[in-house]
């Protein structure tokens, strides 16, 4: 838009075009006195006034891209006016009518004066008046000189340098000696113990046998344990009872069900879009069931890394099952959150990546990279620029189909490669297939129609004789065939003749007037009707020829010169009208044209036939290696250097890859993570175990390991785990906890597995503490942060549920799988509201569907969290809804209804044994005797309550267990764990 | 730093005290920060407020809660208040000035109102046929003419319009508000929001994100939920009698209460047993309040209960009224999806309006005679706008660049206008306002400076607002 042109009306333009010009002539000589077409300044400009800068980030910079940079700017493929306002030079270079900003002099700026409307300049921007907040800060940033920096990202130097404790390189500290040796199981103890005894703490005693396997089973299943497990370690008295133990919950399939879903959290997992539009992601399962094997296989940690960031990159593997896997797999980087109908594609893309940068960097890194989107990271060592870097890997990637409204997310086909290029020819060919037959129905049609465009005396009369007699539809195929007319089109002329009953302008109007039809009532046709209906006929076959010769010398032709013909061309050939194209005509297509339909129908069929269905999964695949220029303030339309793609410099790893030329990046980023010498990658994983047993993080801030996070409170114990955990293993496991006497000195070698650090760290004496609370610790150590008791916990959402099934003996074991009842891609709640996921499925609650933005009401109350966002800690709140579900819920009622079934059925049992066995099934303990008598006691009580209400006896004593048994699942002995 | 919480001397965090012992709605007596500590040497807790206590605002307030009315789908505001004589002369001429840059739709030329407008009350605002009832409250209200936001999506811009974000999962401004100053009814949620939609955002218009999930909305029903029919989730028990209930609960409550013994101090499970006894008395408290049958025929009739077009609508505003009235902090109404007249402008708008105007106009009415809208700032809008730019030949498309929202009851000058959009109403032009800056002004009014109220997440101190947001001191009564 040129500068000059732009005023708010049409009218006022010419003239203000001509005053303007005028002014524009006097000023440029005056403006450009300090040398045509540079700067009104001296070439070097003093260094920039602060102030000026932080004004320009603060506010001009938003308000210049927001309101100015559609035109004058690079983004605009001719500045108008020939005018830039987006580098400092271009300012004060100006456009065709001389330089926009007069450093510090804002009432001799033509930016100044544009903007307020000054009479005799133009009005800018032309969508509306910038109000006086933004005119009063263009003038103060002027007065300030009008600095701009020159786009580079100064290098960030604030805060946590790399000698903040989370980028150095990771130490293997040996264990601390301690007066205690005894307590010391392994090296953990000592740490620990350490730092207890430096405070003149002490570990509390371990915990009961019973409180200890119960705690163990729920803190590696989510489950409860049976009463048989739990007499069986009870009964063990051989020393090395604990291990087994361990070793038998590791080795259970549901071990990989309650670990897989803490990694989901961290994955933001779910089964839909969420955000604005809530698309099923129907094969998200994939990537579920690919983490709870991961983990029940025990994949190393880094290759798990790997794959899900690369999966698609590796070497291919023989087995392709492995292949498949790792496909699915990145689906990692696509499960999030995606604004889907964004107007805008190019921010539609940068706010994918940044939100795949934003769960990369707190999933695997514990850093906030989102903040480097806009802006040098204020408090960690993260420069734009590595954002940008990193973001370039991404946008190289394909997350994406397109950018469309609503947009289409990629996804991998599970199949060998010859297979997938079957599949992708069979697919071509049956796109060919159909597009013949659409072809030859298309063509057959309009032959048809322009056979019947001669039959429009005989159309006109049978729609008439059709509209007097009210024949009904059912009746038109008939007395089309009695009239040899196709019934489709007679339907039409039906409808367009009624229609112009009503209308007194319609062609038809005469036929209308003449037949009779214009009133409610029947009159009897003149004689006359036959030779008007052939009037018509005749003008249509000269409209019919005309338009064809029309059309022959102009295809674009939309209607006939000749005014009187015209309306009959529209009624020939328009839509709606009676020759619109009409479904279902095929009966009336001529025989020959029948058969080669017939023919073509069955090739498409066939060729239907002959797609392999093959599997999909979410996921990534390359796309065209690309580096981004840093986006200034996080805007894509103001644009920066160049940043190459790469990693996080503060961050070195000596043996990183670089990203290829030919690639994005992504196995290199994935190498880069998982490479030993990462500081970052295996503490915070560490962390996330140590959380998942003890309640908090050795690092509280278990997704920000930067300077705004939490420092560790166990730093050298948090460096051991790590250095142990990375450590490539010799060709032995690491030693039994249970036989060192004497603490090693050296890490215990994990090779990234996650099996053996839960065993490094259960197998520890500090895990087997009990929950006794003493006041003199809790006075000195209030939150537990040395660890001098075990902490108690709730039970999470999951295992509400999942233990409620299983103590009731309704669960369903079964793994794997959808329980999504929607297609891909559907809408998961409609317009209509309708949420029609059915939670009530008897399995294990990690593989209920998680719909964004409408969670099952049972995670939403018990602090499943935001599937959204990486969620490395859920919360423990007490709220009422959650006893509203213990109250109230179906499932409750359901599942202590079966419960109270299962005791009621209990053989040779008297109602003590009763309360007993509920009491080991429940609890994990045996009743006392006093217990057993009150709960008998309010068996009574409930049971006489009933005794109006419920006549049947069995009906009235069922119901008075099942309160007996919700009030057990309700206890907080039942949903807290010693 | 969190507002209130943390500048405990033990530096626990209130996100991490909430995690561990959010008191749910309830006002519970628990010890507070000093915790165990205090417990343990035998004192009473220092602080016996609970996550939803009423706290004291920064400053004096003019509103104590708020009720947001959202249209949802995006009345067009140069067919309801934003009367623009220059759209109606030159209906059918294209645009002088460029449509922008990203826009959902494309638009034709200008589209004149089918509604004619009127000039209403002592203020003389105008106000189109569409709104016979409301349009007899102008001396009352207070226009936002110049509103704008940056999405020209529903999902974003309800994002936008509920939490300040159309990029990412942020607390819905609700949640903001009751983090703040907790509730005054601790039988109640602080955070009620009647028939929200489940799509465009659905739950995260509502929910707490990063704020602990007490602040989190409570919704009853959904849009596809009939008003006579919505519910809070669990809040019904067909099976169980109450009476046989309260025993279980009695009964629980010992068993929990001898267990305390045995754990030792723990707020945690000491909260537990009084969330029972909460959720009791919300079950009875919640339907009685939604059983509308002691309101009188009159009220009835004021909220057009008596009639079938307008009263689901009405119902929804009277539920919100007596939620309110029981001193409910944040209370929104969602008239469900249906102001996108893409086509059909006339008879949708039409429609729509019929259904909302009595009802909002009685709802006007009621506060007022309760004195309910001396302390009660009541919210009226959409997402956003409609194009003044024919869609087709009788819609509109979304317009986000200027629309208006009304404000009227506590703090706010009455029958009055701020703010323009040009002269055909397509772009906010004067004394613009951007949904940040309608947030900073609602907490404002609550008596919170929306640069101190903040919330610290991963290591970042958050704001509804984020970085922005300047309060509309003109509207200010």
């Amino acid at each position: 838009m040129p500068f000059v042109r732009v005023v708010p009306s049409k009218t006022q333009s010419s003239r203000a075009l001509v005053a303007w010009v005028v002014l524009a002539v006097l000023a440029v000589p005056a403006l450009a006195g300090a040398g045509a077409g540079s700067s009104v300044r001296p070439a070097k400009p003093p260094a920039p006034d602060p102030r000026g800068l932080e004004l320009f980030e603060k506010q001009i910079r938003p308000l210049l891209s927001s309101r100015c940079y559609s035109c004058h700017s690079s983004q605009a493929a001719t500045p108008a006016a020939g005018l830039r306002l987006d580098s400092s030079k271009a300012l004060r270079k100006g456009g065709a009518h001389g330089a926009a900003v007069v450093a510090g002099d804002p009432e001799q700026s033509l930016l100044i004066r544009v903007v307020r409307h000054a009479g005799g300049a133009p009005r800018m921007p032309p969508s509306g008046r910038l109000s006086d907040a933004e005119v009063g800060a263009l003038v103060r940033w002027v007065r300030l000189g009008a600095p701009m920096d020159a786009g580079t990202a100064p290098q960030a130097q604030v805060g946590s340098g790399p000698g903040f404790w989370a980028f150095q390189p990771v130490r293997t500290p040996v264990p601390p000696p301690v007066r205690q040796r005894a307590w010391v199981s392994n090296p953990v103890d000592a740490f620990v113990l350490a730092r207890l005894e430096a405070a003149g703490l002490s570990p509390a005693p371990p915990a009961d046998r019973r409180d200890l396997v119960r705690r163990v089973t729920f803190d590696l299943t989510g489950l409860p344990p049976t009463p048989e497990e739990v007499d069986a370690f009870v009964a063990d008295r051989a020393p090395d009872a604990w291990e087994k133990v361990v070793d038998r919950l590791l080795a259970s399939p549901r071990y990989g069900e309650k670990w897989g879903r803490r990694w989901l959290d961290v994955a933001r997992y779910a089964d839909s879009n969420g955000l604005d539009e809530n698309l099923a992601y129907a094969n998200a399962w994939r990537y579920r069931d690919y983490v709870i094997g991961a983990l029940n296989q025990d994949l190393p940690y880094d290759e798990f890394v790997t794959e899900q960031i690369a999966g698609d990159l590796l070497p291919p593997a023989p087995d392709p099952a492995v292949n498949h896997r790792r496909l699915v797999a990145t689906g990692f980087l696509s499960l999030g959150p995606k604004m889907l109908a964004e107007d805008d594609p190019a921010k539609m893309e940068m706010d994918i990546i940044d939100e795949q940068l934003d769960t990369i960097g707190k999933g695997f890194l514990g850093l906030t990279l989102g903040c480097a989107r806009c802006h040098d990271h204020k408090f960690d060592p993260i420069p734009m620029v590595d954002y940008y870097a990193l973001a370039g890997i991404l946008k190289s990637t394909r997350t994406m189909e397109n950018f469309n409204v609503v947009a289409v997310w990629h996804e991998n086909l599970l199949a060998a490669p010859e297979e997938v290029r079957r599949f992708q020819a069979a697919e071509t060919a049956l796109t060919e297939a159909r597009a013949a037959l659409d072809r030859r129905k298309t063509a057959a049609t309009q032959a048809l129609l322009k056979r019947e465009r001669g039959k429009v005396a005989a159309y006109l009369l049978g729609a008439t004789r059709a509209i007097r007699e009210s024949v009904r539809d059912e009746e038109i195929p008939s007395e089309a065939t009695r009239w040899k007319l196709a019934a489709p089109l007679l339907r039409q002329w039906i409808t367009h003749l009624s229609k112009a009953r009503t209308d007194a302008g319609s062609v038809l109007a005469e036929w209308v007037r003449a037949a009779g039809l214009t009133g409610p009532g029947v009159v009897a046709a003149p004689p006359s009707l036959e030779a008007l209906a052939a009037r018509y006929q005749e003008q249509v076959t000269a409209a019919v020829a005309a338009w064809e010769a029309l059309r022959a010398g102009d295809p674009k032709a939309a209607r006939l010169p000749d005014a009187a013909l015209e309306p009959y061309r529209a009624l020939a050939f328009d839509s709606p009208g009676p020759y619109a194209s009409p479904a279902g005509a095929e009966a009336y297509f001529l025989p020959d044209e029948q058969q080669e339909i017939a023919q073509l129908t069955m090739r498409v069929e066939e060729r239907t036939r002959m797609v392999p269905s093959i599997p999909r999964a979410m996921g990534v695949a390359e796309g065209s290696p690309t580096d981004l220029k840093i986006h200034l303030r996080g805007n894509y339309l103001t644009q920066g250097e160049l940043a190459p793609r790469g990693f996080l410099r503060a961050v070195s790893v000596v043996s990183a890859p670089r990203a290829p030329a030919n690639g994005s990046g992504r196995l290199e980023l994935a190498r880069w993570i998982t490479a030993a010498q990462n500081p970052l990658t295996a503490r915070v994983l560490v962390n996330r175990v140590w959380m998942g047993h003890f309640g908090e993080g050795l690092v509280r801030s278990l997704d920000n390991f930067g300077r705004l996070g939490e420092r560790p409170s166990h730093p050298e114990l948090l460096d051991w785990l790590a250095a142990s955990f990375s450590s490539p293993s010799p060709a032995s496991p690491p030693a039994s906890a249970a036989a060192p006497a004497s603490v090693s000195p050296a890490p215990y070698p994990l090779n990234w597995s996650l099996k053996r650090l839960h065993r490094l760290i259960l197998t520890s004496s500090t895990y087997r503490m009990s929950t006794a609370y003493r006041s003199q610790a809790g006075a000195k150590d209030p939150e537990n942060r040395l660890l001098w008791r075990m902490n108690r916990r709730r039970l999470d959402a999951e295992e509400v549920r999942d233990s409620i099934l299983a103590v009731s003996g309704g669960l369903d074991l079964k793994m794997g799988g959808t329980l999504l009842p929607l297609k891909n891609r559907e809408y998961v709640t409609s317009t209509a509201n309708r949420d029609t996921t059915d939670y009530n499925a008897p399995r294990r609650a990690v593989y209920l569907p998680v719909v964004r933005s409408s969670l099952y009401d049972l995670f939403t109350a018990f602090d499943f969290g935001d599937p959204s966002v990486v969620n490395g800690q859920r919360g423990a709140t007490v709220v009422a809804p959650q006893a509203l579900f213990l109250m109230n819920g179906k499932l409750v009622l359901r599942e202590t209804r079966r419960l109270a079934d299962r005791l009621l059925s209990l053989a040779g049992a008297d109602d003590a044994a009763r309360v007993q066995a509920a009491f080991r099934i429940v609890f994990s303990r045996a009743a006392a005797p006093v217990e057993v008598e009150r709960h008998l006691a309010f068996l009574h009580r409930i049971e006489s309550s009933l005794a109006e209400r419920v006549p049947e006896a069995a009906e009235r004593r069922a119901r008075a267990w099942q309160s007996f048994c919700r009030v057990l699942l309700s206890t907080n002995e039942f949903l807290y764990l010693e | 730093m969190n507002r209130h919480w943390n500048a405990g001397a033990r530096g626990l965090s209130r996100r991490q005290y909430l995690q561990r012992s959010g008191a749910g709605f309830g006002a519970l007596a628990l010890a507070g920060l000093l915790g165990e500590e205090a417990r343990a040497a035998g004192k009473s807790g220092a602080d016996t407020s609970s996550a939803m206590a009423p706290r004291p605002p920064h400053f004096a307030p003019k509103a104590k809660r708020v009720l947001f009315l959202f249209m949802h789908g995006g009345p067009s505001q140069v067919d309801t208040f934003d009367y623009k004589p220059r759209l109606q002369a030159e209906s059918g001429n294209p645009l002088p000035f460029p449509k922008p840059r990203v826009v959902s739709s494309a638009t034709g030329n200008l589209l004149g109102s089918p509604f004619p407008f009127q000039q209403h009350g002592q203020s003389g605002r105008w106000v189109s046929s569409l709104f016979p009832e409301v349009a007899k409250h102008v001396d009352d209200l207070c226009f936002l003419y110049s509103m704008y936001g940056s999405n020209s999506r529903h999902g974003a811009a309800l994002l936008e319009l509920h939490t300040g974000s159309d990029t990412f999962v942020r607390p819905s401004m609700g949640s903001w508000i009751t983090y703040g100053l907790g509730t005054e009814n601790q039988n109640l949620p602080g955070f009620i929001t009647i028939c929200p939609t489940l799509t465009h955002g659905g739950v995260n218009n509502w929910a707490s994100a990063f704020l602990p999930a007490v602040y989190q909305g409570t919704p009853i029903g959904n849009a596809g939920t009939a008003s006579d029919q919505a519910q809070i989730p669990f809040i019904q028990n067909t099976e169980t009698p109450r009476d046989i209930q309260r025993q279980e609960l009695d009964f629980l409550g010992a068993l929990n209460r001898e267990r305390m013994g045995r754990t030792g101090p723990d707020t945690a499970l000491e909260a537990r047993i009084e969330s029972f006894e909460l959720a009791f008395r919300m079950q009875s408290t919640v339907p009685g309040l939604q059983d509308i049958s002691d309101e009188t025929p009159a009220t009835r009739r004021l909220y057009g209960l008596e009639e079938s077009k307008t009263r689901n609508f009405g119902r929804q505003c009277l539920m919100a009224r007596r939620f309110l009235e029981r001193g409910v902090r944040f209370v929104q109404v969602t008239h469900s999806y249906k102001w996108d007249q893409h086509d059909q402008l006339r008879s949708g708008h039409t429609s729509n309006a019929a259904e909302v105007d009595l009802p909002i106009s009685g709802l006007l009415t009621d506060l007022k005679a309760r004195g309910l809208l001396e302390d009660t700032l009541v919210l009226w809008g959409g997402e956003f706008g409609r194009t003044p730019c024919a869609q087709g030949g009788d819609g509109r498309d979304h317009n986000p660049h200027g629309f208006t929202m009304w404000l009227t009851g506590a703090g706010v000058k009455p029958g009055f206008g701020y703010g323009a959009t040009d002269e055909f109403g397509y772009y906010s032009t004067e004394h613009r306002v951007h949904f940040h800056d309608l947030h900073a002004t609602l907490l404002h009014l609550l008596g919170l400076d929306h640069k101190r109220l903040t919330y610290r997440y991963v290591g970042r101190d958050f704001r509804l607002t984020d970085v922005h947001g300047e309060i509309v001191t003109p509207i200010l009564a």
